[in-house]
């Protein structure tokens, strides 16, 4: 089976999903990162300029530093059905970071997946696989997006980069990742981390993010995180055990 | 193309408003200087959505109550007087803008002319500064969200700006996206879809830039879209959908208000 085809965009922290068998014609744009860095004070898309280079058969690699800051390199990995995004994150700053992060955006607007109402959105909620809907959810400053706290991870009320968007459902965690199902159902792409942070979705863009966590950053440390992104034809209920397998449940 | 005093740009802004596709069309409620917009009188009216309701509709429909809850509660506002455009801004109406101005074109069109047969259709990816320039060279403004929720409800906060139900007919909505082709309709598809004002095509088509800003950087979006799934998002009182200033999506569209006085 082919896997799935990305493009690296030049001097930028984005990719295309240029081809993925299941979803024939289709293409995804990926922030990969749209932010990375100190959840207290990270660096945006736009904020540097990286440098990609192929690094063996299919893989690319992304390179970014921000003197004094921090430096990253963020390997695409593309498979038959995932496309495994992986960082190795280094604190340069002189400060400790409470948690390293990354903000790694998933747009399905121009495939055939979008859905700007959250209406095929699927999340897993105390075991059981929930429709984003049916979520707690808070009326923020931009109606268009939320953020959810991750089963395993600090309260997003406690991570600076979370709070700071005031929408987030309180006393609400779900399993480290988000899905959107085709309409026909019988395929789905997913966004999950191994660990993640903190969950974020945004209806203006049909996008999904699923924010790994490189945990607390010593200046001078180096931590590494994995966002697997699903592109599979399979039911929700098949992939959602499949990925209990492959990432752990909820985090490892 | 020699250039345009201010005043002859205005003229010809004003009889290209007057109709959708650029001919001039009277109607009941247009004053004298104000073709193509509909006279709001003032007064109260209805806005947001009760409690009850909302806690009946995410029962009925499947959602959290709390995904309701930007609209909540149900209040009685007041506004004066103001005009506003019966109908979308349309491609012709922003073909002539940039042709007048030099403004960009929009991003799916042919070179410099919308594409063939959708010069009735609502204009569509256009970001805030677009609507503002558009607005300001017609001597215009966007509307609040009040503004454009008075609207489409009328005075007693109508859920939909026909009646009370949803009617499947009344508005473009339901559609699927295709590379490169919103999937609008004329702007004067949907007669059934008036406002209790006569104000047309308020929900489905293209979603509308409201002057409000509910955060840095971003505008309210009202009235849902051609994409919209779900009934209960077109109504006009759902408050789900903002927008980033500088995106220009393809669902966003806009129409225009302006004073009394």
């Amino acid at each position: 089976m082919a896997t799935i085809a990305v493009q690296p965009i030049p001097g930028q922290m984005g990719v295309l999903v240029t081809a993925a068998p299941a979803f024939p014609g289709d293409h995804f744009s990926l922030g990969v990162p749209e932010c990375i860095g100190d959840a207290a004070a990270p660096i945006w898309f736009g904020g540097l300029v990286p440098a990609w280079s192929r690094s063996g058969e299919g893989l690319w690699v992304q390179r970014g530093e921000r003197p004094g800051e921090l430096r990253y390199a963020l390997t695409v990995r593309p498979a038959e059905d995932y496309v495994d995004i992986e960082i190795d994150l280094t604190n340069l700053s002189p400060r400790p970071w409470q948690h390293g992060m990354a903000f790694n955006c998933f747009n399905c607007g121009a495939s055939v997946l979008c859905d700007h109402e959250c209406l095929r959105h699927w999340v897993g909620l105390h075991g059981h696989l929930t429709r984003l809907t049916q979520v707690p959810r808070v009326f923020g400053p931009r109606p268009a997006i939320q953020l959810y706290s991750v089963e395993g991870a600090p309260p997003g009320r406690d991570i600076p980069f979370v709070a700071n968007f005031a929408a987030t459902p309180a006393d609400v965690a779900l399993e480290g990742w988000m899905a959107i199902a085709a309409p026909d159902g019988r395929r789905l792409v997913a966004a999950a981390s191994r660990p993640a942070l903190f969950l974020f979705q945004n209806m203006e863009y049909s996008c999904i993010h699923s924010g790994p966590d490189f945990g607390l950053l010593a200046p001078g440390a180096t931590a590494r995180a994995l966002t697997r992104l699903y592109f599979v034809a399979a039911s929700l209920g098949e992939w959602h055990a499949r990925v209990q397998r492959e990432l752990g449940s909820p985090a490892p | 193309m020699s250039p345009l005093s201010r005043r002859e740009l205005l003229a010809a802004a004003a009889a290209l408003a007057a109709s959708p596709a650029g001919s001039h069309r009277g109607a009941a409620g247009e004053g004298a200087g104000q073709e193509g917009m509909v006279l709001i009188p003032a007064g109260p009216f209805t806005m947001g959505t009760a409690a009850d309701v909302a806690a009946g509709l995410a029962r009925e429909h499947g959602y959290h109550v709390s995904w309701f809850s930007g609209e909540v509660p149900c209040r009685e506002s007041r506004l004066p007087a103001y005009w506003i455009d019966r109908y979308p801004v349309t491609n012709a109406q922003f073909h002539a803008f940039c042709v007048a101005t030099g403004h960009a074109p929009r991003p799916h069109w042919h070179g410099s002319e919308p594409p063939p047969g959708t010069r009735d259709h609502p204009v569509v990816s256009v970001n805030r500064a677009d609507c503002l320039a558009y607005a300001i060279w017609i001597g215009k403004r966007l509307p609040s969200e009040a503004e454009w929720e008075k609207a489409a409800r009328g005075e007693r906060g109508l859920a939909y700006p026909w009646g009370p139900e949803f009617d499947p007919q009344a508005c473009c909505w339901g559609r699927s996206p295709g590379p490169g082709r919103p999937l609008t309709d004329p702007v004067t598809a949907h007669p059934q879809g008036a406002s209790p004002y006569g104000v047309m095509d308020l929900v489905g088509n293209a979603a509308e830039w409201c002057a409000d800003s509910p955060g840095p950087g971003s505008g309210i979006i009202k009235g849902g879209c051609w994409l919209t799934q779900d009934p209960l998002n077109l109504r006009p009182a759902a408050r789900n959908m903002s927008g980033f200033d500088n995106n220009p999506l393809d669902f966003y569209g806009f129409r225009c208000a302006k004073e009394t006085g």
